[in-house]
């Protein structure tokens, strides 16, 4: 019994209205075995350039709960996410990954008089789309048992990030490396709930996954690189 | 000229085979350049709507993969032959596939409706859930009561009779889908049964028999939830009043 009121919570926490980009970065593993990079980077809060690509549209003018190709479906609506931008919270965790990561000597976010490089990108999508779930749907009309009974449902779905334009740059502007594009897309069944707000929930742990995939992009194009 | 020709020939075979192909294990074949491969992922650059894109892959969805190696110049024939370097890796993915085992709780309330008696049981399972793995054998516990149909005790010339045994046996579930298990049982009675006939006089005989069940669980894949169950279950027993019995069981539960 005692679980079942550690687990009421933990359920209501990952499907609360007003969504956040985060995810605890203090239960990532460690990285003592590979080298630092030695240099204090700042960096800068990404570009946003979901504007610019046709499919994002539907972020910015649907609900979470919307109808795509006649299927209702949940999205990463941008309506409930918090009031700071998409892009300044994307680049707030990244910093915390890198730092957690022990990628370089010491990343800040948007603090350019700490550091001797700063990083740049912009971000081409965030794109978080997944079929509803009717089971999940009728499982909540039956109170909580009925919440319970259908927590594990799940219903395909499609996350994509991409960041584009990854570049390292001395203070001084110059281009020290340009890291190019990073690009995941992610097809699978992602766990669902009655009133879709999971999906926030499902491109929060993608990213955890994204950004720590970026790490070891990041650590081995700069592998090469000699810094003063 | 024949020559010149053969030339052309390997350099486009050698062209062709310039990039790098992922198999991936639901039969995508991507051709891209592999930049890195560690212990969980391939790290790989792509064209997509003409932009060079890096991108990774986890292992886990990887049936093979082969990274070709080209050398920068081709000075002649044999040496293109020696410079052209292909690395075929077939993983293994089973490796990939994380093995997970967790202990499941289940406590349900039966009730049961049979052809000589009706009852109810409360009975418990305990078992290992393995990801890789299609059979479940619980360890389970219960009690059970019943009461004789008074038109069947009847026919047995008793005045009252008293059962006690205790039940041992196997119910394993057999895994259909995430959420639908067979559930296939036999268990062994052991015990006495206490009678006094219509004179008054009392008896005490030892009975064992056997009760299989089959039947069909609900188990929600989620940590907490409600399984429900139906099946069939059969009694023989060496017993002087009931030695048989058929009915339906329906059982509803809690997993934890």
């Amino acid at each position: 019994m005692r679980k079942l009121f550690f687990v009421i919570p933990f359920i209501l926490v990952g499907c609360t209205v007003t969504q956040r980009i985060s995810y605890q970065v203090s239960k990532l593993p460690v990285t003592t075995q590979s080298t630092i990079i030695p240099i204090l980077v700042d960096v800068r809060i990404l570009n946003d350039n979901r504007a610019q690509e046709k499919e994002n549209a539907v972020l910015f003018t649907d609900a979470h709960s919307t109808r795509i190709n006649g299927k209702t479906m949940c999205i990463n609506s941008e309506k409930h996410y918090k009031k700071d931008s998409v892009s300044a919270q994307m680049t707030r965790i990244m910093v915390e990954h890198f730092n957690k990561a022990n990628l370089f000597k010491k990343a800040y976010c948007n603090k350019s008089s700490e550091s001797g490089y700063y990083l740049t990108g912009s971000i081409n999508y965030y794109y978080g789309e997944q079929g509803f779930s009717k089971a999940a749907a009728v499982g909540a009309q039956f109170g909580l048992l009925g919440a319970l009974t259908t927590s594990g449902a799940k219903t395909p779905g499609k996350i994509i990030i991409d960041i584009s334009d990854i570049k390292l740059f001395k203070n001084d502007g110059v281009l020290i490396k340009d890291l190019g594009d990073f690009y995941k897309e992610y097809k699978e069944d992602l766990s669902a709930d009655a009133y879709c707000w999971c999906i926030y929930n499902n491109i929060n742990e993608k990213l955890k996954d994204y950004n720590t995939h970026l790490v070891e992009k990041i650590r081995t194009d700069l592998a090469d690189v000699k810094f003063d | 000229m024949k020559r010149i020709g053969l030339l052309v020939l390997i350099f486009m075979q050698l062209l062709v085979h310039s990039q790098d192909l992922i198999i991936l294990r639901n039969g995508d074949i991507l051709n891209c350049k592999i930049t890195k491969t560690d212990s969980l992922s391939v790290y790989y650059t792509i064209r997509k709507n003409d932009r060079k894109i890096d991108s990774f892959i986890e292992k886990n969805e990887i049936r093979s993969y082969q990274i070709t190696g080209i050398a920068d110049s081709i000075p002649d024939i044999h040496a293109a032959s020696r410079n052209r370097n292909i690395q075929q890796v077939v993983l293994d993915t089973t490796v990939y596939v994380k093995r997970v085992t967790k202990w499941i709780n289940l406590i349900t309330y039966s009730q049961k409706y049979g052809i000589h008696a009706n009852g109810w049981e409360i009975q418990g399972y305990g078992y290992f859930l393995k990801n890789d793995s299609k059979w479940i054998l619980p360890i389970t516990y219960g009690i059970e009561d019943f009461k004789i149909n008074p038109d069947y005790f009847s026919q047995s010339g008793y005045q009252s009779a008293r059962m006690n045994y205790y039940m041992v046996g196997i119910s394993p579930l057999r895994k259909l889908n995430d959420y639908l298990y067979v559930n296939i049982g036999l268990q062994f009675l052991l015990g006495s049964e206490s009678l006094v006939d219509y004179y008054g006089n009392g008896s005490t005989n030892e009975i064992f028999g056997i009760a299989p069940s089959q039947g069909f669980m609900f188990i929600p894949k989620s940590k907490i939830g409600i399984c429900i169950g139906v099946g069939v279950q059969e009694k023989l027993l060496t017993s002087a009043f009931y030695q048989n019995d058929i009915g339906l069981k329906l059982e509803i539960g809690l997993k934890f």
